[in-house]
Formats: structure tokens, sequence, C-alpha cells
């Protein structure tokens, strides 16, 4: 079969004669129709991370590069393992996948959160297949149904959203509550689409980008700020009730100033919930989060909850993304038309998704 | 106790508009003078005679708070006119206190002259949002009185609001009276935690007088498995005593390896980060469970080395206290009643007023292993 695998930093192979994975029989088999770039697959291109090299195979997967990549995808079932353990899917049926890659056996796994694993891993990343090639097998856990009203390519955007779905569930916020982004590339135009859903009442948004703040508007975001022009704790405060500040504040850039701003512009006991990952430590005073009594959260990938909670707001309406989708490539133009495309043009783009079947 | 509402307090200083000592003298509160130790600055605590005003403490606690406005300060203290009190440096210290009532301003029920109590130091405005929602420990002008104007525990007489003021049962003595207010901090960290139960794994960093009156409050919540974390072996030995049931060195040991073996690899359900160094908040976030609850109750000099990817990997909560509130004290002062609190096991010495400095304040300084709280005893002089 077809398969886009990842050698090592700038090294990208199309490659045709890969092996068509076998599926167990608790696996189910599926042909990817849409995969979306995220922003990890951009960083790994230039400075591998998550994906394993051959010194360090991943413990779950056993596999190192090369790599099929891509893990934001939908699909098709064309095969399904004699004793799988989700009944109600079958083949032809459309759905999105869970790309979590986990062991099933540390503590955190036991007790069912599977994104905390001890040996972390995603397909796509660390091994186990991917979404860029003609067939991937997943655990019948792991793939979602799509309704009928959602299609393939939507369904390739749930991943992203369930992580934004995640971070909005954790931060507890309410109908009417105010809430602060910071960030509005990807994930935080899904957080604010989210906070949307949820209810909220102010959406602020902090982005240098003027695209993005356009695109922020475009999807949710009540008041938009440049944080290099404008002081953005003050804002927020303006905009909330007596001035108290935001009752939850998501920090989607993962810079020092973000944190700090977003633990500034927090009301007190309010929250502050991560959704970055971060390179390095970083200079931080818990006195930010002391005098106020702050909560400080950070969310890691998705569970089937986030994964149903966004395909049920696609499908009652609450969440309408299909506008992040900018472009829609094809899998020999991966990097012409994708990577180099979110690194030059990124103000302009939010998903870029390759599309299997053209 | 019924709360008694702001304008109802003609006479008690601690709250309600900015009351500036020029201006409260006018109101002929203050009738004589007394001794009272006074923060003047760093390394500079003087015991003066000034005005008195109305309640008489009977025994003060010195805190790591005053010890640090000692040593590195003004840090709480306040050096412009403070949003509530509209005081500045010098201001009367201790916030630790117990007392006997010995005026009652004319518009305050439920208190009788002689009783004695002790007194819940917060500060606050009052008209704020965090205020409005009985937040008052988290005001943005909050203070404590013994630190932020309003008087202070180390002197024969203070004003407090008697929404404040909790009058103390039979069984308890004026000494225990002033060992709630520490405890209430631990108490109200202790409360931030959902997972504690009789099956929870608690980790206490830092066997300081906040650690320990953790470890009191973690069992009588019902906790058995209390680890602490502490590197001096005095400091180990109070744990112990006050109820530990292991003792973790972070300097010798692998304090995240022996919490993963203690819980079959699973790490602590909650840990209380009273230490408040890099390295316990590294430790705190790398031993507790996925899904598990840090909480810091310590106060940070200075910004740290912080990877938020600590909290990430295991979706941890990072919650942060500060104070207490009503609902801490009477929760302690009940525990202390019925004895599920053993407090007086804390008090390690009683100083005169006039040996704050040497006996007390240096003491705890350069001896800190081997005291947890040093009270200070108005009456002997």
């Amino acid at each position: 079969m077809r398969a886009l695998r990842y050698h090592g930093p700038g090294d990208l192979r199309l490659e045709h004669g890969i092996p068509e994975p076998c599926c167990s029989k608790t696996q189910v088999k599926v042909r990817p129709a849409f995969v979306g770039i995220c922003g990890t697959d951009l960083h790994e291109y230039s400075t591998p991370t998550f994906i394993p090299d051959q010194k360090n195979t991943h413990p779950v997967t056993g596999e190192s590069r090369p790599v099929i990549i891509g893990h934001e995808m939908a699909g098709t079932i064309v095969e399904i393992g004699a004793d799988i353990n989700n009944k109600s899917i079958k083949v032809g049926d459309r759905v999105s996948v869970r790309p979590t890659v986990c062991c099933f056996t540390c503590p955190s796994c036991e007790e069912g959160h599977y994104s905390c694993c001890a040996t972390p891993g995603f397909l796509g990343l660390s091994g186990g297949g991917g979404g860029l090639s003609d067939y991937i097998c997943v655990e019948s856990d792991f793939v979602h149904k799509l309704p009928d009203t959602i299609g393939l390519d939507i369904g390739a955007l749930v991943e992203p959203l369930a992580t934004c779905w995640r971070a909005v569930v954790r931060s507890g916020i309410k109908n009417g509550d105010d809430v602060l982004v910071f960030g509005a590339g990807p994930i935080g135009l899904g957080v604010i689409q989210c906070c949307k859903a949820q209810g909220a009442n102010n959406i602020i948004v902090a982005e240098v980008a003027v695209e993005r703040r356009r695109l922020a508007k475009e999807f949710g975001a009540t008041l938009v700020f440049n944080p290099l022009e404008s002081d953005i704790v003050r804002e927020t405060k303006k905009a909330t009730h007596r001035e108290q500040g935001a009752d939850a504040s998501f920090d989607c850039a993962g810079l020092e100033a973000t944190l700090k701003a977003a633990c500034l512009a927090t009301r007190p006991r309010g929250v502050i919930v991560n959704v970055a990952i971060w390179e390095k430590p970083i200079e931080f005073n818990p006195n930010l989060l002391v005098f106020g009594e702050r909560v400080f959260y950070s969310v890691l990938g998705y569970d089937k909850n986030d994964f149903e909670g966004v395909l049920n707001a696609i499908e009652s309406g609450a969440l309408k993304p299909g506008s992040m989708i900018t472009r829609k490539i094809s899998i020999d133009r991966v990097v012409e038309d994708g990577f180099r495309a979110l690194i030059e043009e990124k103000d302009k783009h939010v998903k870029i998704q390759i599309d299997l079947l053209k | 106790m019924a709360r008694i509402p702001a304008t109802a307090l003609r006479g008690f200083v601690a709250r309600g508009p900015r009351i500036t000592t020029a201006a409260f003298r006018q109101t002929g509160l203050y009738y004589s003078t007394m001794r009272a130790a006074r923060y003047w600055g760093k390394e500079d605590i003087r015991i003066e005679q000034i005005p008195i005003p109305a309640l008489a403490p009977a025994f003060v606690g010195i805190c790591g708070t005053d010890l640090h406005e000692y040593m590195g300060g003004p840090n709480f203290c306040p050096t412009t006119p403070h949003g509530v009190t509209g005081e500045t440096i010098p201001v009367t210290l201790g916030h630790e206190f117990s007392g006997i009532i010995t005026e009652i301003g004319s518009d305050v029920k439920g208190f009788e002259i002689g009783q004695p109590c002790t007194v819940q130091p917060t500060i606050f405005c009052g008209h704020c949002v965090a205020c409005a929602a009985h937040a008052e420990n988290v005001c943005h002008d909050g203070g404590f009185v013994g630190l932020s104007g309003g008087g202070g525990g180390l002197s024969e007489a203070v004003c407090v609001s008697a929404t404040h003021v909790f009058p103390l049962p039979q069984n308890l003595t004026l000494e225990m009276g002033a060992l709630v207010e520490p405890i209430a901090v631990s108490w109200h960290a202790v409360s931030a935690a959902p997972e504690i139960g009789a099956d929870t794994v608690a980790l206490v960093l830092g066997g300081g007088p906040i650690g320990l009156a953790a470890i009191l409050c973690l069992k009588a919540k019902g906790v058995k498995n209390i680890i602490v974390s502490e590197v001096a072996t005095s400091r180990q030995n109070f744990a112990r005593q006050f109820g530990a049931s292991a003792i973790v060195n972070p300097a010798t040991e692998d304090v995240k390896q022996l919490i993963l073996d203690a819980t079959n690899g699973k790490g602590a359900d909650v840990v209380f980060d009273c230490a408040g160094v890099p390295a316990s908040i590294k430790s705190a976030c790398e031993a507790v469970k996925t899904k598990g609850t840090v909480v810091n109750v310590a106060i940070w000099e200075k910004e740290i080395p912080f990877n938020p990817n600590l909290i990430t990997f295991k979706e941890s909560v990072y919650k942060s206290v500060l104070g207490y509130d009503r609902k801490d004290y009477e929760a302690v002062i009940e525990n202390m009643r019925i004895g599920a609190i053993e407090a007086e096991q804390m008090i390690t010495r009683k100083i005169k007023l006039e040996n704050i400095v040497e006996d007390g304040i240096k003491t705890l300084i350069n001896d800190k292993n081997n005291h947890v709280k040093i009270l200070v005893d108005i009456n002997d002089k």
C-alpha cells in the first residue's frame, strides 16, 4: 500500500509497496479518507520529539523510524476483527479515529486514563501505523462512528477539537462565564468554539497575528486584542463583571508571558487551563496562583467522552468547525502544499487536510 | 454564631472604612498606653508604649511570615497606606493570637467581657467581588491583623471585628487558642483536596509548623496513610510524633520512587507542598497520581523554574490556597474540642514579649528544627 513515512528530520517519503497491516481479532481496519496536519507534525519535521529513533523504540508499538505519520484522521471501516469489543461497528461505517497509543496495564491505564499512560504515544507519531496510508488497524474502542450528517473531512477535525473540548470541560465553565484565550492557532480557535458551545458570555482572545484575530472573531470571539499593543490583563478586567477578571483562562500559546498574564487576568478562585506542550522549564512564581487561590489545570489528549462530546456538538450544530479547513491537498504534495504553507503562510491557514482519495 | 453585619461594629477597628491611626485616635478609644512589639522594617522590631485599644491578647504565636518580614521584609507589612487599614509601618505584629475580651462595641451582641477567645485575623474590604462571594481570604485589598496594620496580637490590647472573634470552648486553654490560626491554614489546605478519606495516601512535603499541622488535620479527617518528606532529623521526629505513618528524607532518598513503591506504582492521591522550594514543587508533581491533586500551601519568595508539562502528563490539578475562612476556624476549634486535633504538642517554648527577638524570632531562625511553635505570653512581664 501507499504510506507517507518519516525517516528523519526533513525526510518524509511517499512510499509504495509498504505491507498492508493485518487486522487482529480485537481491531478494525480503516481506510483513511481525510487526514489533518497538526502543529506537532510540523514540529517533528524539523525537531523529532515524539517520533522514536532507532535507539529508543516505542515501548508499546516496539517501532522506531521510519513511521507512518498522520494522527488526525477519519475514514471508512473495511474489515473487522473476529472478537471486537465495540459491537456497534460494522464494515462500511464512517469513523473518526482516536489515535491514543497506550499500554493498557500501567496504573493510569488500569483506571481508564489512557491518555495519561506511563508510556504514552499517538498513532501516526509513535508507530502502530498512521493516517497517511491506505490502511490502518486500530482497537475497536478507539473508533467513533460518524453520524450521517457529518462528512469525513469534518470527521478528521474531531481529534484536534477533542483536545480543546477536554480543556473546556476541565475548566468547569458554566453558561454565562467569561473566558480568556491566549493564541488563536488551530487549538485556540477550537477552544473558542468549544467555549461558545458551552455557553460562554465574553470570549476574549489575545493573538498577535492580525489574520488570526479575524479568524478568532469569525469563530466566536467577542473581543480580540493584540497583546503587543494592548494590556490584555487590564482589557480582560474591564470586560468582565466588576472588573474581577476571567472565570477561566486558556493558554494555547505556551509562553512564559502568556501563563503569567493568564494568572493575572483570571478572577480570584478562577481557573487557568494549559493546553500547550512546553519545550523547557520557565521562570514562574506560584504566588501568582496563591494570591487569589487560582487553580491550574493542564490537559493532554482526550478520551472517549471528549470524542463523543465533540461529535454530539457538531451534530447538534453547537460546533460548526467546517471553515477551519482552509485547504485540501493530495498525499504526494504534503511537504510542498501542506507543511510549507503552514510555516510560510501560517496566518492564512488553520487546518490543511490531505484528501487520500484525491 | 450569628454573622454580625459590618455596619453594626461601632467601636471595632479591623474592617470597614479606612480608619487611620490618627482618625481612630480622635474617636477617643485610645485612653492609655500599652506595650506592643512593632515592626519598623527589616531586622527592626521594637517593644514600645503605644495607645491602648480594647481586647487583651494572652498568647501569640510566631509564624514563618513574621520571620520573613524580619529577615527580608517588608513583604506583607505595608510601606504605602494599606487599602483597608490605611496604615504603613510601623505596625504591631502578631496574627496568631488568643485573648480575653475587655470591651464590646455598643451594637455587638453575643459576647461577654472576660470571655476567652481566638481571633481570625483576616482583613478584607467587604465590597469587592471576592468578599461578596464570601471569599474574604482572597480579597484584593486583603491583609492580616498583625501584619497589615489594624493592630496586632503582640500588644496588650487590640480591637477586632466581632464577626472574626471565636469564643473558646471550656476545655481549650488560651495557649491552644493561639494555635487555631496556623492549624486553620492547614485545615483549609487539606479541605481543598477532594480525595481526602480513610483510604487516601497523602504526601506532605516539609515538616515545619504548617506541614506538622497538616498531619494533625489529615489525622482528624481519618487519613491513615500520611507520608512526610523532610530533611531535618528533629523535624522528622516531630512528624512521627504528630502521626506520620512514614518518613522520607528527600536529601538521601528518591521521594517519587518511594511513593510509587508504596502505592503499587500509582502515586499519592494528594500532595501538600508545605516546603515551597523548586525541588518540592517538582517532587509534588512527580509523586502525585494521575488525576491527583497537588495543593500548594507555601508562599514563594521569587520565581522558580517550572515546567507545566509536569502537570500535563498526569493531568493533575495544581491548587494554591491562602489563609482560611470562617468554616476552617469553626472546624479546627471543634476538632480541638473533641480531641481529634491534639494541638498542644506544637508548643515548644513560651517566652516574654520583651524577649521576642532573641528568644523567639532568632531562635526560630537559628534553631528552627528544634522548634515548632514559640508562643509569646503577653502577661508574663
